[in-house]
């Protein structure tokens, strides 16, 4: 039987499992849950088959914006000189010194966490950069 | 010996999220990891690391691979050692 639960991990976080074992599971419980997507477009469900996430259910206004971030760091990205992206490779690499000793979870954990770090660093210079831009920009139309 | 694949953050969303590399790519890598972990060589510039490139032919797609492995991060007791997929260029 499909059971939203409240997802205990990260409480900031709006967001629900949704488990299933069929799909008439899944069907039962699809609508209900975009229903509730409608009226808060920051919810969303993890999907859960044989206790094992397996997708996510969001807006698509959220997902326009994951996309749109996604996007922009794939460009910045994109623009880096391949020696500095694989010393970055390196660093990264090198900066996970100390957590394999416990492996799996609590390393992934400690992976992802870098991750979100690395690109909220990223996004903030992405912005950081775009309000420059505009700045020039409306300097050089006056 | 155990070899513990992983990917590079970048690596990691150039497959996750621009699809930019097919999938049998990373199967390929998997097949191929102890072969790849045995000619990884000491990494001069970095300390502690191995690494190495090789070409990865999925049909008719050839991919360069860069790959490295920290020495520090050998788990002894169960014989795993880690080997990371760096960077990935397409060879045209």
């Amino acid at each position: 039987m499909a059971r939203p639960k409240a997802a205990h991990h990260e409480p900031s976080i709006p967001e629900e499992q949704l488990e299933f074992s069929n799909v008439t599971d899944l069907r039962q419980n699809l609508l209900p849950a975009i229903e509730r997507i409608e009226k808060n477009p920051a919810l969303r469900f993890l999907i859960l088959k044989h206790g094992r996430p397996q997708a996510v259910l969001m807006s698509a206004e959220t997902y326009d914006l994951v996309k749109k971030l996604m996007n922009q760091l794939v460009s910045a990205q994109a623009s880096m000189p391949r020696a500095a992206a694989v010393e970055g490779a390196f660093r990264r690499l090198r900066d996970e010194r100390g957590t394999r000793a416990n492996p799996a979870p609590s390393a992934n954990e400690e992976r992802v966490s870098q991750q979100i770090e690395l690109m909220t660093t990223m996004l903030f210079d992405i912005k950081k950069q775009l309000r420059a831009r505009k700045v020039a920009k409306a300097e050089s139309g006056d | 010996m155990i070899v513990d694949l992983s990917f590079d953050f970048w690596v990691e969303i150039q497959f996750r999220w621009t699809g930019r590399f097919p999938p049998a790519l990373i199967d390929e890598i998997g097949r191929q990891k102890v072969e790849i972990y045995k000619s990884l060589k000491p990494d001069p510039d970095h300390e502690g690391m191995l690494s190495g490139s090789r070409v990865i032919n999925v049909g008719k797609r050839r991919f360069d691979v860069l790959f490295a492995s920290d020495n520090y991060q050998i788990d002894h007791a169960t014989d795993t050692h880690p080997l990371r997929v760096m960077i990935i260029d397409e060879l045209h």
